[in-house]
């Protein structure tokens, strides 16, 4: 099973307290979890810098420290790879996330089972009605019995 | 003192016996407690962050929008 972590899962890991970081150090040693994520993912989170760090009150290098940690498990897949599956995720995915249905349809096609690692319920909600299957980091370790 | 059982794969083990002169006990050891310290600093970083869930849900939405429209120049879907 392959996960793809949308940019607020990633930006979770930010979080005082927050399990998201636990279960990327979970899995920094027990490497069951497969992260996939679009090309391009890293750098809009980086260019959105400014905001993170006035949120979270973390410094520039602390903010790159541990995102470089957590990118270190996710594979990130150049766009060249899925573009031929971007027109249908436009037809069928909500407007801001048809790179993750884009290439949630590319790994389908290859033969992978597939979920969309997100704590947006509503985009979570509109995943499930185009057959595109998602997963809150709740549920998830609860399956994992993390919780 | 403890003893740590790890299982290697074969290819590993002979990789291992070409370099008789390492310490793997040694090299093992260091490699945990670097691991250790390594998640206790981040954790620690963390731990001093004030950003919320609905905070991680609003940036999160600003960088599917830039990640979206950075797809749309790049496939020329403008």
């Amino acid at each position: 099973m392959i996960h793809i972590p949308d940019a607020n899962f990633i930006i979770s890991a930010l979080i005082k307290r927050g399990k998201v970081l636990e279960l990327f150090e979970w899995n920094d040693i027990k490497k069951e979890l497969t992260f996939v994520a679009p090309e391009y993912l890293s750098s809009q989170i980086k260019q959105n810098f400014p905001m993170i760090k006035a949120k979270s009150k973390l410094s520039e290098s602390e903010l790159i420290e541990l995102l470089n940690k957590i990118e270190l498990q996710i594979d990130f897949v150049p766009l060249s790879k899925f573009k031929s599956f971007i027109p249908k995720a436009l037809e069928i995915s909500p407007p801001d996330d048809f790179p993750y249905v884009a290439l949630a349809l590319f790994l389908e096609s290859e033969g992978h089972s597939v979920r969309v690692l997100s704590n947006d319920k509503p985009l979570l909600k509109s995943l499930s009605k185009i057959e595109i299957k998602g997963i809150t980091m709740h549920d998830l370790l609860r399956e994992l019995k993390l919780v | 003192m403890v003893e740590l059982i790890i299982n290697l794969s074969e290819d590993l083990k002979e990789k291992m016996q070409e370099l008789p002169e390492v310490d793997w006990n040694m090299v093992v050891s260091a490699f945990i407690r670097e691991k250790i310290l390594e998640w206790a600093r981040l954790r620690s970083i963390a731990g001093r962050s004030e950003l919320t869930e609905e905070d991680a849900l609003e940036l999160g939405r600003l960088v599917n929008k830039g990640l979206a429209k950075k797809y749309k120049e790049s496939v020329s879907l403008k």
